[in-house]
């Protein structure tokens, strides 16, 4: 819509002071400068306010953030990188063929922990990739519960870049029973005839 | 006529003549049916949003084919989307039930409510009446008394002013016969937005990964508010890379953003959509003062954000949500 008549932007464009934009971010280097940046893949589940390592073969939570679907709360710490404006990259690869199969990336700001290394505000579900398996549209491939490739890319204003990837096992982890169901519906291949009802199947209906 | 038309009929006969109402004539019976909001007031300082519920008129389970849209809302209005109503959470409606919801609170601004209801066509456009046929040999299909849900959102307040109160109406033109091609949508958000004061530039950038072969993009637009500065539109091939040099779609517009409608832009097989949204916030704005002032995910334009991708294209495998 046109917010403001002609002459009442005359009028903004002539006086007052000019918006302010300055971020509040303090982007400091964490590290060794001589060092190339070090990163591991942390994830968490959304409920509880706390980052877990992600080791090779981990199982990685799928939970349901506020729209729908089933994304997985991932980023990474770092160290020897500046810690505002991280460009964050998160992507679930299938190991068979490469093929994503969910993405999502984001600027954040780190914060620096007790050890030294940067990481995500735990508390902020928003300063992590939340990379979306679901609702699965393939027909061919579960997107639950099997062996697949997650990989995290950071990137700071100044340049400095790490890629971490490890194999892991998207797993639907809500504690609630139905939830868990609504979630391994939706994750799991359509059938042939592709046509899915997952919110009647986990009785989500009312 | 059916008991839509009459509501159609009702609803126009009633209606005020006001300057900057946006009147939309009904279509004769014959050439198709209109789903109508009649107007209603957006106090001073108010958000809302309501959602409408109709019938597509015909002999109860017979296909309805669709070629032809006309859009129109009043000046002010944050956007009109036509949804297919699926699964009922804690929003649903009988043909022509009305759920009113106001600044933020309600069913009708609780997005998870809709979370499976694919998009059928949406319009941002304040003021005018947007004339959208499909292109030649494409069609929408419905079917007779399948239910549909019309949500408009009017704000008038700081960011947007909506002089004329609310009102809209979509004209939807059918077909005599089935057309060669099925027209599918995808509807497409980006959850977790947090948006702070003096942030600059903050990015989110999603795929939408979709099990499409040699489809089309025809027509598209990005939805984001007041904190948005520009919204992209790429295709991705299987891999997740980009495969166009430049955005397909790009809107730097938050309160009228464009809405592409002459597209042909190929989807990768195996591949997607990208959309990416960049915001900034202005240091002494405010919109959570919870949470440290920042801009998160939600529907109410003066205090939350959305990054909301609608992506129109054929032929039909399925109408998408991604998240």
């Amino acid at each position: 819509m046109r917010l403001l008549p002609p002459l009442l932007l005359i009028g903004v464009i002539g006086c007052g002071p000019p918006p302010t934009m300055m971020s509040s971010c303090d982007d400091t280097f964490t590290g060794d400068a001589a060092q190339p940046p070090e990163a591991m893949i942390v994830v968490t589940d959304g409920v509880s306010p706390t980052l877990v390592d992600v080791v090779a073969g981990a199982e990685v939570p799928l939970m349901r953030p506020p729209q729908g679907g089933q994304v997985t709360y991932a980023a990474v710490r770092v160290r020897n990188m500046n810690r505002c404006g991280v460009s964050i990259r998160g992507r679930f690869r299938d190991p068979m063929n490469n093929a994503e199969l969910g993405f999502d990336g984001r600027t954040i700001d780190l914060v620096v922990g007790s050890d030294g290394w940067l990481r995500p505000d735990a508390l902020q579900l928003s300063e992590f990739t939340n990379v979306a398996l679901c609702p699965n549209y393939s027909t061919t491939r579960d997107n639950q519960g099997l062996t697949t490739n997650l990989e995290l890319t950071a990137t700071d204003k100044k340049g400095h870049t790490v890629t971490v990837t490890q194999p892991v096992v998207p797993t639907c982890a809500s504690a609630d029973a139905t939830e868990r169901a609504l979630c391994v519906c939706e994750c799991n291949k359509l059938p042939a005839s592709m046509v899915r009802s997952c919110a009647a199947d986990a009785d989500m209906s009312m | 006529m059916s008991r839509l038309m009459v509501v159609v009929a009702l609803a126009l006969a009633g209606c005020g003549g006001g300057g900057a109402e946006q009147l939309l004539d009904p279509p004769a019976t014959s050439e198709g049916f209109q789903l109508n909001v009649p107007s209603f007031e957006v106090a001073a300082g108010d958000e809302v949003q309501n959602c409408y519920f109709f019938a597509v008129p015909g002999t109860p389970g017979s296909d309805v084919w669709v070629d032809h849209f006309k859009l129109a809302a009043n000046l002010g209005t944050h956007h009109l989307n036509i949804f297919r109503v699926k699964t009922v959470v804690d929003l649903g409606g009988k043909p022509g039930d009305v759920v009113l919801s106001k600044n933020g609170m309600g069913p009708c601004f609780k997005s998870s409510n809709w979370a499976d209801w694919p998009i059928v066509a949406n319009t941002q456009d304040g003021g005018q009446t947007i004339d959208w046929p499909l292109p030649a040999g494409v069609g929408q299909k419905f079917t007779a008394g399948e239910l549909l849900m019309l949500q408009i959102h009017f704000v008038n307040a700081t960011t947007q002013m909506s002089p004329a109160g609310g009102r809209g109406a979509v004209n939807f033109y059918t077909m005599k016969a089935a057309p060669a091609m099925e027209m599918g949508t995808i509807f497409a958000t980006n959850q977790n937005i947090r948006v702070c004061p003096g942030d600059t530039n903050r990015t989110y950038e999603t795929h939408c990964k979709t099990p499409l072969s040699g489809a089309t993009i025809f027509a598209a637009n990005g939805h984001f508010h007041s904190r948005g500065n520009q919204f992209t539109m790429n295709v991705v091939d299987a891999q997740g890379a980009d495969t166009l040099t430049a955005p397909f779609y790009t809107s730097t517009t938050w309160d009228e953003p464009p809405m592409a409608r002459d597209l042909a832009i190929q989807i990768p097989d195996g591949g997607g959509v990208s959309w990416t949204c960049s915001f900034s916030a202005d240091a002494s704005a405010c919109g959570n003062p919870s949470d440290s002032c920042c801009f998160t995910f939600g529907g109410k334009v003066e205090t939350q954000e959305h990054c909301n991708a609608f992506v129109y294209y054929y032929p039909k495998v399925a109408d998408y949500s991604c998240f």
